[in-house]
């Protein structure tokens, strides 16, 4: 069976579910603002949700199967979409993301946020005041090294969410989706998900093969234990946020056409951007982690870990571009 | 500290024993009197130490738990016996001190 064939046929049951639905989620299939807005909230909602009832295996099993899948879109709205790899200027980034695969430190990576201070057709200001701050930066990852990559683990969740934001004007209600994000950020860092936590036993779940003391080591290393639990939380319920932003909200609000588009479509969207070749040797990654998480999670979990390490420098360099050229990204 | 963040990750077997110290990943599977070098670059020794934990497994606040793990030890080169030395050294001045005041009102 051709791809092509194989996602007619997935096609079939969503035409049905979506005659079924039309009488009432016809306008807001049509909308796309409506419709980003409703997939932003269930978006948070179901993040919250999983963050008080199953920490553990949100933060065990959220790389495994949705991270290979998020780095792809990473390289499609960050970099194909925008052409940016046709301006080979650019093409210089590449080696220092590369270099954060083999456990390069942090300053190398902020390395790939120079050549857009070069490349960007924007004001001599505004380079001048990117290149202050990269050289800031790259200050303090050498300076701090170990806090800088604990305070990037969680700051780049937030740059995949700012990266959204900023792709169109939001109104009233985007601010109260931001304003929703806050509230339950501060109340994860108050306390208020503990007994939640506690009543569905999300602190342990020994068949995930993780412990919060794992992550507490990994993302929130600090003298307080309750603190650091509770940070570790609010990264699960980030970490959730970004890979929505990145396989949901991004690619709906990015899309030419407003309207949802048939799987066959996406399929021969995304054939268009990357070529078959790349998206079977992205796909057999994804399976592959998928299939090593199976067989020892945290293993698969590090070794997903460093192939994805360099996307975080990559966001921090298209967000570089964005800023001097002062457009959307 | 980047290795002992990754070994953190590595270890997913045992929910008490998942978050290896500084100088642990040296030791990892190895026998206690193994050498190895810790992080500082100093040779040492792979040795059995009781290493206090978190527990969040009960929920919030953490119980502290102690753990047996094998870590890469250096050898303290010196200070033992020179403190020892300096002991005895001080219990001889002061038993000297105590005589001569002793006999000083005679």
């Amino acid at each position: 069976m051709t791809p092509h064939a194989a996602w007619s046929l997935l096609d079939r049951p969503r035409a049905s579910l979506y005659r079924l639905g039309a009488p009432w989620l016809g306008p807001l299939c049509a909308d796309r603002t409506r419709r980003v807005f409703w997939l932003a909230l269930l978006t948070i909602a179901s993040s919250l949700a999983l963050t008080c009832v199953a920490p553990l295996w949100l933060l065990a099993l959220g790389p495994l199967l949705l991270g290979v899948p998020h780095l792809l879109a990473d390289a499609r709205y960050l970099v194909v979409r925008p052409g940016l790899h046709r301006r080979r200027v650019l093409w210089l980034c590449v080696p220092p993301l590369v270099a954060m695969g083999f456990s390069a430190p942090p300053w190398v990576g902020l390395l790939a946020l120079v050549p857009p201070v070069f490349a960007a057709h924007g004001s001599t200001a505004r380079r001048a005041l990117v290149l202050a701050l990269v050289v800031a930066l790259v200050g303090l990852a050498v300076r701090f090294e170990t806090p800088f990559l604990f305070a990037f683990v969680h700051a780049h969740n937030v740059i995949a969410v700012a990266l959204w934001w900023s792709l169109k004007p939001r109104g009233a209600s985007g601010l109260g989706l931001l304003g929703l994000v806050a509230l339950a950020t501060l109340g994860l860092l108050c306390g208020v998900a503990d007994p939640i936590v506690t009543a569905f036993h999300g602190w342990a779940a020994p068949a995930s093969r993780a412990s919060f003391e794992q992550f507490v080591a990994a993302t929130a290393p600090l003298d307080d234990g309750v603190l650091a639990g509770r940070v570790v939380l609010t990264f699960a319920f980030w970490q959730s946020l970004h890979y929505g932003a990145w396989l949901r909200l991004i690619p709906d609000d990015a899309r030419p056409r407003a309207a949802p588009r048939p799987f066959r479509a996406s399929w021969l969207a995304l054939r268009a951007d990357f070529g078959v070749g790349p998206l079977l040797l992205v796909g057999a990654l994804a399976v592959g982690f998928a299939a090593w998480g199976l067989v020892d999670a945290g293993a698969a979990r590090v070794g997903y870990l460093n192939v994805a390490a360099f996307h975080g420098y990559l966001e921090l360099a298209a967000v570089a571009l964005v800023v001097i050229e002062a457009r959307r990204p | 500290m980047k290795r002992a963040l990754v070994a953190a990750l590595l270890v997913g077997s045992s929910a008490l024993a998942d978050i290896p110290p500084d100088d642990s990943w040296q030791c990892q599977g190895k026998a206690a009197g193994v050498e190895c070098v810790t992080q500082a670059g100093l040779e040492g020794v792979c040795t059995s130490k009781l290493v206090p934990r978190w527990d969040y497994r009960h929920g919030l606040p953490p119980k502290t738990i102690h753990v047996e793990l094998m870590i890469c030890v250096a050898p303290v080169a010196g200070p033992a016996p020179r403190s020892a030395l300096a002991g005895v050294l001080l219990a001889m001045m002061a038993m000297l001190a105590a005589f001569f005041s002793r006999r000083r009102p005679a």
